[in-house]
């Protein structure tokens, strides 16, 4: 339990761009697991305050599928539509159904509903699990190759006190609140982190804290490259 | 707290000393982040608060007459100036297009009637909901452009010499906050605007003597670092058009 509250000072202090914090992380016996632990709290606590953030904006917002229904309504009383000829009206309704149940459908996914908040108590700390592995590993090749000295387990312990900004995602308790801007300060403590663990010179740090985000860019951008040449080559390919 | 006083009334006329307090205190970060979390939330209470009013004061179909009463007066001038043309062709374009803005309002009106109906919680709660949800997402907003910008500069000011930690940097341009008080006059018509330009102006000194400081070199030098992100932003939409270029000509 004293080490959980430890655990939790030393985010509070990484928050606030402390170098202590990274320092006693690194030092630390169990980085990898302290952080661990860490991350999967926050994610957890933060999902479950946006429940009750979730109920509050359900109680304040209108119904999307009644207001889909009245603007489907809506375009069907509009005089266009009567210009279309009777024998067609069919077949334009459900093209026009289809277009617009998509829009909806996208809509639906990004906004705030209960049950996306309680499945985000399960897929909120893994998420940052995952993001957390992926990252502090490149992030430990990129740390190295400049020059570091630190760890792997120093480095996942020291970069988990990044996910510090978003212990402030509780206010999301509130409903309508916007929590924007929460990467940046994570990416800050990311670099402290890093120039803390490798020893590095601030140019090196700053390298070692970005080239992950580059590497991750290019992969994704490769995925879509690679993507779209399997696309090609299937539709020429007549498959 | 008295010297934290001293301190932002010191940078809004520049005050050097102002300035190195706040780079050499010994939490400096934490004196930054109070200072703009603090300024944030007064101006976003008084936003907030005002919108708040508003919308209490006002009922949806209300807003919904007065938003069709607008659009067709500014239709209606637009037609004046002969923007949608003149002869029977354009008075049946006219009629057709009137036709579709009617419906469309009368969308809006059935829409506005559906929020009504199927929100669970009476207006005056929703009201309060959504402001108090502005208010708190206020010093997010903030916070988060303070950092980016903060960065972005730190890394110009760096390749032009500059000495700052990230600390040091935040912590001086924190203080680009203090003119922006003003800011909580914003929702004044007409002088409003006025206010939040001079706001802005006065910020932009305070963060040129907050960056130079900070990196311990001249304003001249700050500033460069200051409007670099921009220029290198324009650098490269013209690069990104140039290679559109480019590919459209090679495709031809």
């Amino acid at each position: 339990m004293e080490n959980d509250t430890s655990t939790f000072r030393q985010a509070l202090d990484a928050l606030l761009l402390r170098d202590s914090a990274y320092q006693s992380m690194r030092d630390s016996p169990s980085p990898l697991t302290r952080g661990l632990i860490l991350i999967v709290s926050v994610g957890v606590v933060v999902a479950l305050v946006s429940i009750v953030g979730a109920l509050l904006t359900w109680f304040t917002s209108p119904d999307l599928g009644a207001i889909q229904e009245a603007v489907r309504q809506g375009m069907r009383d509009m005089p266009w539509w009567d210009q279309i000829p009777s024998g067609e009206r069919q077949e334009v309704d459900e093209i026009i159904r289809q277009q617009f149940n998509i829009g909806w459908q996208i809509a639906r996914v990004f906004a705030p509903s209960v049950t996306n908040a309680v499945v985000n108590v399960i897929l909120n700390p893994v998420t940052l699990v995952i993001g957390w592995l992926v990252y502090g590993l490149l992030a430990f090749l990129a740390a190295r190759v400049l020059g570091g000295r630190g760890r792997l387990d120093q480095t996942y312990g020291t970069t988990a006190l990044a996910v510090a900004p978003r212990m402030l995602g509780v206010v999301q308790v509130v409903p309508y609140v916007q929590t924007a801007g929460l990467g940046i300060w994570a990416l800050i403590c990311n670099y402290l982190a890093i120039k803390n663990t490798h020893d590095l010179s601030p140019w090196r740090a700053f390298w070692a804290t970005v080239i992950p985000f580059i590497l991750l860019v290019l992969f994704v951008i490769g995925l879509g490259i690679l993507g779209g040449f399997i696309a090609a080559f299937a539709i020429q390919g007549g498959l | 707290m008295d010297q934290l006083t001293q301190t932002l009334r010191g940078a809004l006329v520049l005050e050097e000393d102002a300035f190195v307090r706040m780079r050499d205190a010994e939490d400096s970060f934490v004196g930054g982040l109070m200072t703009i979390v603090v300024i944030s939330l007064v101006v976003g209470l008084v936003i907030s608060l005002v919108s708040f009013v508003t919308a209490v004061g006002a009922s949806p179909a209300q807003e919904m007459v007065e938003v069709q009463q607008g659009m067709r007066q500014a239709l209606e001038m637009m037609r004046g100036f002969g923007a949608f043309g003149e002869g029977p062709e354009a008075e049946e374009f006219w009629r057709i297009f009137i036709n579709n803005f009617e419906a469309g309002i009368a969308i809006g009106e059935r829409v506005t009637d559906v929020v009504v109906d199927t929100t669970p919680a009476p207006k005056p709660v929703v009201d309060i909901f959504q402001a108090l949800g502005q208010w708190v997402s206020y010093p997010f907003g903030w916070v988060s452009t303070w950092m980016f910008y903060g960065v972005l500069t730190l890394v110009f000011a760096k390749l032009l010499g500059g000495v700052a930690t990230i600390r040091e940097m935040l912590a001086t341009t924190s203080l680009v906050a203090v003119p922006h008080l003003l800011d909580a006059f914003g929702f004044i018509p007409y002088v409003g605007f006025l206010v939040s330009v001079i706001a802005f102006l006065w910020g932009l000194l305070v963060y040129v003597k907050g960056t130079a400081i900070a990196n311990r070199f001249d304003t001249g030098r700050a500033f460069l670092a200051i409007v670099a992100p921009f220029i290198v932003l324009f650098a490269l939409i013209m690069l990104f058009v140039l290679f559109v270029l480019f590919l459209v000509l090679i495709s031809n």
